[in-house]
């Protein structure tokens, strides 16, 4: 018997980061991803510290793991 | 062809009817490469996670489904494909603006400096395209046109037309909302036309928006811009 066709989404995270010389926090790093790119892009988020941006890419990819079908 | 806010074909004055997602891909991707590439390119490009032959198979469809008018903008040879001569692309005429715009001692062609440039470059690339290969060229377009922009504005106030200064440099602040050059570009182009009100207004916008979204001060580079105006 055949079973149900699972849809898989496809997550996308693009970075995007330069840097403001002279500024108090130079990095600017702005994120926009999504878990599903057939529905878009959220609205970008705008960071400034390493630390950040590292648990905004960690934060997605646990985003990511939830939003798929159990396999 | 259009890439720039969306794809689109055009034959003369008049639009043409759309055709399938999957001949857009293939033509938008023709048309960024800019020379014929072999049908394994394409094919293992456009459809990266399937099999080869199942790749091959949906190039084959793509080319099948493409609708006589647009066919004759696709050339095919038994191992290449690639878009036919005479094929304009709106793109490639924005890209060319952009690297003269940011060439030091370049030759400015007129339309260089119209408004139809600044509309060019304030256009995303393909919006709301993922793939892989989509996603590169929109990332680089952005880059190139954020630069382009800037430069446009200082061109066309050298040229005294501060007006389409104005609009060039604010739609490079549009485009990214945080980049501090894009401002500095906006205020020396009011200060140049001798604004300083609206330079003052400028900078205050984006000191606002920078602390409300980052908790941030503007540069002393920018700060130095209007410090001599805000001295009572």
């Amino acid at each position: 018997m055949l079973s149900p066709m699972r849809r898989q989404h496809t997550g996308l995270l693009i970075i995007r980061a330069w840097i403001e010389q002279d500024s108090a926090e130079p990095l600017r790093a702005q994120l926009r991803s999504t878990t599903d790119v057939s529905s878009g892009l959220e609205p970008p988020l705008n960071l400034t510290s390493d630390e950040r941006v590292g648990e905004a890419v960690r934060s997605w990819l646990a985003a990511v793991r939830a939003d798929q079908p159990a396999g | 062809m259009g890439l720039l806010g969306g794809f689109q074909l055009s034959l003369g004055q008049g639009l043409l009817a759309p055709v399938s997602g999957a001949s857009q891909r293939l033509l938008a991707f023709l048309a960024l490469r800019q020379r014929p590439l072999s049908r394994t390119l394409v094919a293992e490009t456009l459809w990266p996670d399937t099999s080869d032959a199942r790749a091959h198979a949906s190039l084959r469809s793509a080319l099948a489904r493409v609708p006589e008018p647009v066919r004759h903008a696709i050339v095919t040879t038994f191992s290449g494909i690639g878009l036919a001569d005479g094929v304009e692309v709106d793109f490639e005429h924005a890209r060319a603006t952009a690297h003269r715009l940011l060439l030091q001692g370049a030759q400015l062609e007129p339309a260089d400096l119209d408004q139809a440039a600044i509309a060019s470059l304030s256009a995303d690339l393909l919006p709301d395209w993922y793939d892989d290969w989509a996603v590169i060229e929109t990332e680089e377009w952005r880059q190139l046109r954020l630069h382009a922009l800037e430069a446009l504005a200082v061109h066309l106030a050298v040229a005294g037309r501060f007006g389409d200064a104005v609009a060039a440099a604010v739609a490079a602040v549009r485009a990214e909302p945080l980049r501090e050059s894009a401002h500095a570009t906006l205020i020396r182009v009011h200060l140049a036309e001798g604004n300083q009100s609206e330079a003052l207004r400028a900078f205050a916008l984006y000191r606002e928006f920078l602390s409300s979204e980052l908790g941030l001060e503007p540069t002393p580079r920018l700060y130095g811009l209007v410090d001599d105006l805000q001295r009572p």
